[in-house]
């Protein structure tokens, strides 16, 4: 790896079309040790040509060698429709210290999270869908491909905001339905709910045909616990307030955070969701190549 | 039971309000963290922080207990030691509530004290029972029944005591008598000097329609009565009481009066007349600090105090040194 990008140093100039571009180039071709040349457009093989194939896809540098017609295929088709769910529920307001002085929280990260996926899949030719969750505010895009549906992608993410609860599933049925034909589904979300309704909205989403993506979005003081003194901590969304002695529950608190991490973990492997813990701390390009990398492993 | 000399001082109990309001909006009470999963941080907390609210809360008592201690040694408290061994209720009945009042009635008031006295004279229960009040030791709770007719209050005033006592008057039934507008007394040359004195008190300040005259008179016959003491000589009551030096007393007129009129049913003089219960009633003269049998309790509140300030000094700083 050679520069790591620091999106929260990209995300000051509150671009987020740059913020994604940046990551997302980087990561398609500036990071790679292997010999692939990215995750959707690499080389697959080349065929002969047929009658019917179109006289642009036929490898004209191939011909002058070898004075026979080729037509070079690429290894995935772009007919996946990518959804980009991303929970707007006020938990995700939530954000490390430092991370808080540099205006820097969950939300601000799925959505440059969700906005370089989205690239990504634009530039592989990928139908890409948005829809943002809390019941304070629904944010549906239907699925597009092309830069100009990435633009209004980029639009609708930075309309979204955080607020209330995510939805349960009554509300969300029109747009689940829609989900349910066959592509993939990235969630980002921290996955703290009230009654199960994340779980519930997986549920319903996760099916045969559909790959589902869960990325849990954790920030640094919640995996480290840094905190000193007596602490009020407030709940986000329920604005429940509990004091504690932060050296008196550390250890607990960490045995607390493990059940709850191994119980998420287990009702998502159940539902047929692949789940991946991304500390919003750290760099996204570095964790978004570590991310794809591993998916790729499992796809292979 | 407990006394305080100085009542004002307790108004310093206001400075408890003090370490409340610390309490209240103590800004040791942690900074503020948002989080996205309370649940996390609510199952972790349990022991440790029930730990620390009652170090809180010990923190809290010692620190109102410490300024409750400095109040009460402003206040200077004391100990009134008698009356924790056991009170002693002392029934004091006059004669005229014992001739109103029916049997059943007075059987039953009699049995309730533990010491019954019957006051001796018809009209000075203030003065017999200032001398009970002396009499009696600390413990002692009065429960004086008597009726409210001014017969049984004419003479000697009344005063402070020592005791609290409780008063039980029956009323209603002032006897229906003549008025004595006018009394004769008619003296001798050879009597007591002392006894004209208190005479001419009397008729100043008690009884204006007395007469004290040397010699009948035409006029000394339309009293309604007539006390001839040259020709009846003082009565061995009052000689005895001459002799004993009583007539230096403040209340030897009163007395005089008493024991001149037992014979003459002087009683009809007030016994038209009644008094109010807040007339009958006495008040409590208050007890100073150094008077027998109260013990200052200056010496235990300092060690108390010096032992409260020393606990809180000490979780003080281990409330402080678990939060860091």
């Amino acid at each position: 790896m050679q520069s790591l990008i620091d999106p929260k140093t990209l995300a000051r100039v509150k671009d987020m079309p740059l913020v994604a571009k940046t990551v997302a180039d980087g990561f398609l071709h500036g990071h790679q040790s292997s010999n692939q040349r990215g995750v959707g457009i690499e080389f697959s093989q080349y065929r002969s040509y047929e009658p019917g194939d179109q006289p642009g896809r036929i490898d004209w540098k191939l011909f002058a060698r070898s004075d026979r017609y080729f037509i070079r295929e690429a290894e995935r088709q772009s007919d996946i429709t990518v959804w980009l769910v991303v929970d707007a529920s006020a938990s995700m307001n939530q954000a490390s210290e430092l991370s808080q002085k540099e205006g820097w929280n969950k939300l601000d990260y799925a959505r440059h999270l969700a906005a370089t996926l989205a690239y990504i899949g634009q530039k592989q030719g990928d139908s890409v869908g948005l829809l943002g969750l809390s019941t304070d505010q629904l944010s549906f895009l239907p699925p597009g491909a092309g830069e100009r549906h990435w633009h209004r992608v980029m639009a609708q993410l930075y309309k979204l905001k955080a607020g209330s609860v995510f939805p349960n599933t009554n509300l969300l049925n029109q747009y689940t339905a829609r989900l349910q034909r066959p592509g993939l589904v990235f969630l980002l979300s921290d996955f703290y709910q009230q009654h199960n309704e994340i779980n519930d909205f997986l549920a319903q989403v996760s099916h045969n045909h559909n790959e589902v993506s869960a990325l849990q979005l954790q920030s640094e003081d919640e995996l480290a616990f840094p905190y000193k003194g007596p602490i009020r901590f407030k709940d986000l969304e329920t604005h429940e307030e509990v004091l504690v002695s932060s050296n008196g529950v550390k250890k607990d608190y960490f045995n607390a955070l493990d059940e709850h991490q191994q119980s998420l973990k287990a009702q998502l492997v159940s539902l047929g969701v692949d789940m991946s813990c991304i500390n919003i701390d750290q760099p996204m390009d570095e964790v978004l190549f570590n991310y794809l990398k591993a998916r790729h492993k499992v796809v292979r | 039971m407990l006394g305080v000399i100085s009542i004002v001082a307790l108004v310093g109990l206001i400075s408890l309000a003090i370490p409340v309001l610390i309490h209240l909006f103590n800004p040791g009470k942690g900074r503020l963290v948002w989080v996205g999963n309370i649940n996390l941080v609510r199952l972790a907390k349990q022991n440790a922080v029930t730990e620390r609210r009652i170090s809180r809360w010990l923190l809290l008592l010692l620190r109102l207990l410490i300024f409750t201690l400095i109040t009460l040694l402003l206040a200077q408290i004391y100990f009134k030691g008698d009356i924790s061994i056991g009170n002693k209720t002392v029934v004091v009945v006059s004669p005229q509530w014992l001739e109103q009042v029916s049997e059943a009635q007075k059987q039953t008031v009699l049995a309730s004290g533990d010491q019954v006295i019957q006051l001796k004279g018809k009209f000075s229960h203030w003065s017999e029972l200032a001398q009970l009040d002396q009499q009696q030791s600390n413990n002692a709770i009065f429960e004086v029944y008597t009726t409210d007719s001014l017969v049984g209050f004419q003479s000697a005033t009344k005063a402070q005591f020592n005791h609290n006592i409780n008063w039980h008057t029956l009323g209603g039934k002032a006897e229906q008598v003549t008025e004595i507008k006018k009394l004769v007394v008619v003296y001798s040359e050879q009597d007591n000097q002392h006894v004209l004195a208190a005479l001419e008190t009397i008729k100043t300040h008690r009884l204006p329609g007395l007469e004290i005259t040397r010699q009948m008179t035409k006029d000394s016959q339309t009293a309604d009565w007539i006390i001839r003491l040259d020709e009846a000589p003082l009565s061995n009551q009052i000689k005895t009481l001459i002799t004993a030096g009583g007539h230096k007393e403040p209340d030897f007129a009163n007395r005089l009066l008493d024991l001149m009129t037992q014979s003459l049913l002087v009683t009809t003089w007030f016994a038209g007349s009644t008094l109010s219960d807040e007339q009958i009633a006495t008040s409590q003269r208050s007890v100073p600090v150094d008077e027998e049998n109260n013990t200052p309790l200056h010496s235990a509140l300092l060690l108390l105090l010096v032992l409260c300030w020393i606990g809180e000094r000490y979780m003080a700083e281990k409330t402080d040194e678990a939060e860091q």
